[in-house]
């Protein structure tokens, strides 16, 4: 898909978002299914099939999101995978994000864990990142098993680093 | 004719004691190269095996003590850490 229609998705699924009131919870929530969704081939290639009717790939996007996401953001998903463009999913999604966060004059930062963060954690975070990058922040955190431990943060162009996977990684190279 | 036949033979032997040294100079050049060879190449698949061992032993004894407390420990030590301005 074009960068052209990626934004023009992203604008309307923000605007919907925001129209509705719901914008940050939805945000933060499609956020999360974008990342499941790329950590996810099996999802990808049965909602991206063009086999089975739109209608039907709808429905298991539907059953899954149903109980864990709020309706809007189920709505929203269940929209762009019976358009056919889900596999731009996590393009249309982290625009809208970015667009989210330039509205509260925020910086994106992803971060990723191996375990889940508390809130207090969440909130301390924030502020080091914003101290550390001079802009704040909209902290989105992803569990991603595969760093094992630690941290990794990306803010912009900013990577800060310093998850046992890295440290495993450079110490396999010294090796 | 004896001594020329005395000679002669003198000088066969002589180029035989030279072509002989000359090809057990070769000969001991070559066996100095293929013995350095072979411990180079010794050594260097021993670095190999023991980096490859190191390289799958290290994230599976890694991954086994990372528990919990330990991962909590980290992403504080994370946060403290960039708090501080790296």
């Amino acid at each position: 898909m074009s960068t052209v229609k990626i934004e023009a998705y992203a604008t309307a699924l923000f605007e919907i978002a925001q129209a509705d009131g719901t914008l940050a919870l939805v945000e933060d929530e499609l956020f999360r299914v974008a990342r499941a969704f790329e950590s996810n081939e099996q999802l990808r290639n049965t909602l991206s099939d063009s086999t089975i009717p739109a209608d039907r790939r709808q429905q298991v996007a539907e059953q899954l999101l149903g109980a864990k996401a709020s309706n809007t953001t189920t709505q929203l998903v269940s929209l762009v995978v019976g358009s056919g463009q889900v596999r731009d999913l996590p393009a249309i999604v982290d625009s809208l994000v970015k667009r989210a966060s330039s509205e509260k004059q925020q910086e994106v930062a992803e971060v990723r864990s191996a375990v889940a963060l508390s809130d207090d954690q969440k909130t301390r975070l924030a502020a080091a990142l914003t101290k550390v990058t001079g802009k704040p922040v909209n902290l989105k955190v992803v569990i991603d098993p595969s760093v094992l431990g630690g941290l990794v943060a990306v803010v912009g162009d900013e990577v800060i680093d310093d998850t046992v996977r890295t440290r495993l990684d450079q110490l396999k190279t010294r090796i | 004719m004896l001594a020329e036949a005395d000679t002669q033979a003198a000088a066969l032997l002589a180029e035989g004691r030279t072509r002989v040294a000359a090809e057990i100079a070769e000969l001991e050049a070559k066996a100095a190269t293929d013995l350095n060879a072979a411990r180079g190449r010794s050594s260097d698949e021993l670095r190999a095996e023991i980096a490859m061992l190191a390289s799958i032993a290290t994230p599976i004894v890694v991954q086994a003590t990372l528990n919990d407390q330990t991962k909590n420990e980290l992403i504080e030590s994370f946060i403290s850490s960039v708090g501080a301005g790296r």
